[in-house]
């Protein structure tokens, strides 16, 4: 459903961000993008949705080119970004004027929604929290029923209750049909969501494996005593010693609870020690 | 609705519709001050003359200076990169999204001034009548001073909504200030022509202006009628490119500053 190849991406007057980027995306997938500050996770999501456009090399999604913002493919992809802004609207006045540009937006949902989220409906949605705004445009989101949905940081500013509505509503939304990919760096408010696990940096994809293959080949333990660096892939000083990550020697069975930050902090330090767990090469 | 399709009436609808919903209320604010202003200024002059045709002064004000106050804002979603993203992923093709503001703009801007000056010279005539015992005409839309005047905003409508495009913030502002800076690069290039033709004339007084020019005067002299065929070429040309050239092009050039559009 999306695939890119060889994609290369500067902004003006800077070094390349991307040189060379590879990936690839497939239905029914809740991708978790991770990345340090900078790398470029929010700028990849621009080009996937056609908002910037590469240098070099070829971003395909649903087989169209999204530079071209042709609008069958627009109302398959809903971006919500960080930062955003919503029009002296109501809700309503939002569902009356914007649903229509999606044919299969689901209204019984969405109503549904708004309520699971408590969203005042006849309220302009510029006088609303930070968190309800967003809350709100997830639902709107969720609602259009397009095929890639791309959410750049959404757990920023929810409340504890609708982070864990949020996952569910996630959860429930996703289909064989539906990518949604996931820039985040609250690594432990997506970590029962998030599989595949794809991690950037330094301009290229140095990580893509799903939650299965992660918890049947590493396993993380906590030791009271530094470990030995050959036993251990990677570890970090925690309250109360070590966490270590290891390679599960084909003990795991694919249902355990990889810690994604020790994960993340592993392979961002040494990506292909990691990757060798994964036979060899990143995907 | 086909998913190739790069222009969709149903589409084009469902944009123009959400346009003139989100952009009807600054314009009828920005029309409300405009018409209580010159409600003002209606009563005043009747109060001093009524000789003279108001609506004919006052309508072209209302429609230039509204009309290119609501085209420089029509793009304010391009302005912030918080409201360019929903702008530019909102599922419809640049050229339905560029119509769109266009026709808001031009023709829906020119229907509504049109609609509301009618109503308030309906209202001032009324009203001054019935204080003063004298009152302006009511204004007629079909007037051809009227009409000619709307048929210009069309056209200089075109160099506005090119500035909402391109300027990021303040676009009226920007524009207006463009317009002046060519202006006065074309002043300071028509004198500097001047200057040296002039000079070149004086320094060949002999040559430029023998006696038959001196008494036949400057219009008998073969280089000015060249000049004089020359200047209503130059003429006609201006007009071609101001009634079918500028408006189309500067269209063209904001479509594709649109369509390059990034976050």
């Amino acid at each position: 459903m999306i695939k890119i190849n060889n994609l290369s991406f500067a902004y003006k007057r800077k070094l390349d961000l991307f040189s060379g980027l590879n990936l690839s995306m497939t239905g029914g997938n809740i991708y978790g993008l991770l990345g340090k500050n900078g790398v470029g996770k929010t700028t990849l999501l621009k080009i996937i949705a056609g908002l910037l456009f590469s240098k070099n090399g070829d971003c395909n999604v649903l087989g169209m080119n999204p530079v071209k913002r042709a609008p069958g493919l627009l109302s398959e992809i809903f971006f919500l970004p960080e930062e955003f802004d919503v029009p002296r609207l109501t809700v309503g006045e939002f569902e009356f004027l914007y649903s229509p540009f999606y044919p299969r937006f689901k209204k019984a949902e969405f109503a549904g929604w708004l309520k699971e989220f408590s969203i005042p409906e006849n309220e302009k949605l510029s006088s609303l929290s930070h968190g309800q705004k967003k809350k709100f445009l997830i639902v709107f989101g969720l609602a259009t029923d397009s095929r890639i949905l791309i959410l750049d940081e959404p757990t920023n500013g929810l409340d504890i209750p609708s982070k864990s509505q949020f996952r569910k509503m996630i959860a429930s939304s996703v289909n064989e049909d539906r990518i949604i990919l996931i820039s985040t760096h609250q690594v432990r408010d997506m970590q029962q969501l998030i599989d595949p696990v794809i991690i950037l940096s330094d301009g290229k994809i140095i990580f893509q494996e799903s939650v299965a293959d992660i918890n049947d080949k590493l396993r993380v333990r906590l030791v009271k005593e530094e470990p030995d660096p050959q036993s251990a892939l990677f570890c970090e000083k925690v309250l109360g010693g070590f966490s270590v990550l290891s390679e599960s020697n084909g003990n795991g069975n694919g249902e355990g609870d990889i810690d994604l930050e020790l994960l993340f902090n592993a392979v961002v330090t040494d990506n292909v020690k990691i990757n060798a767990v994964f036979g060899g090469d990143k995907k | 609705m086909k998913l190739t399709t790069f222009f969709s009436i149903k589409r084009f609808w469902l944009l123009l519709r959400k346009d003139f919903y989100t952009q009807s209320r600054s314009c009828l604010i920005g029309l409300g001050a405009i018409f209580s202003i010159l409600f003002i200024v209606n009563i005043s002059s009747i109060l001093t003359s009524s000789q003279w045709n108001f609506n004919l002064v006052f309508y072209p004000l209302t429609l230039f200076i509204g009309g290119f106050i609501v085209t420089s804002m029509s793009f304010t979603e391009l302005a912030a990169e918080r409201s360019r993203i929903p702008y530019l992923t909102l599922p419809a093709s640049i050229l339905e999204k560029f119509v769109s503001k266009l026709a808001v703009t031009s023709i829906g801007y020119t229907i509504v001034s049109l609609l509301l000056y009618f109503v308030f010279s309906v209202v001032a005539f009324a009203f001054n009548s019935l204080v003063f015992w004298q009152a302006h005409p009511i204004f007629n839309p079909l007037d051809p001073v009227i009409l000619r005047t709307i048929s210009i905003y069309l056209v200089t409508q075109s160099i506005f909504l090119f500035g909402a495009v391109f300027f990021r913030g303040n676009a009226f502002i920007k524009t207006v200030l463009s317009l002046f800076a060519l202006a006065i690069v074309y002043t300071g290039f028509t004198w500097l022509a001047g200057i040296v033709t002039y000079y070149s004339l004086s320094m060949n007084t002999s040559v430029v202006f023998p006696a038959a020019f001196m008494n036949g005067g400057p219009g008998s002299y073969p280089f000015f009628q060249g000049l004089r065929a020359f200047g209503e070429i130059v003429l006609s040309v201006i007009k071609v490119l101001f009634w079918a050239v500028m408006a189309p092009l500067f269209w063209v050039i904001s479509f594709f500053r649109l369509k390059e559009t990034e976050v």
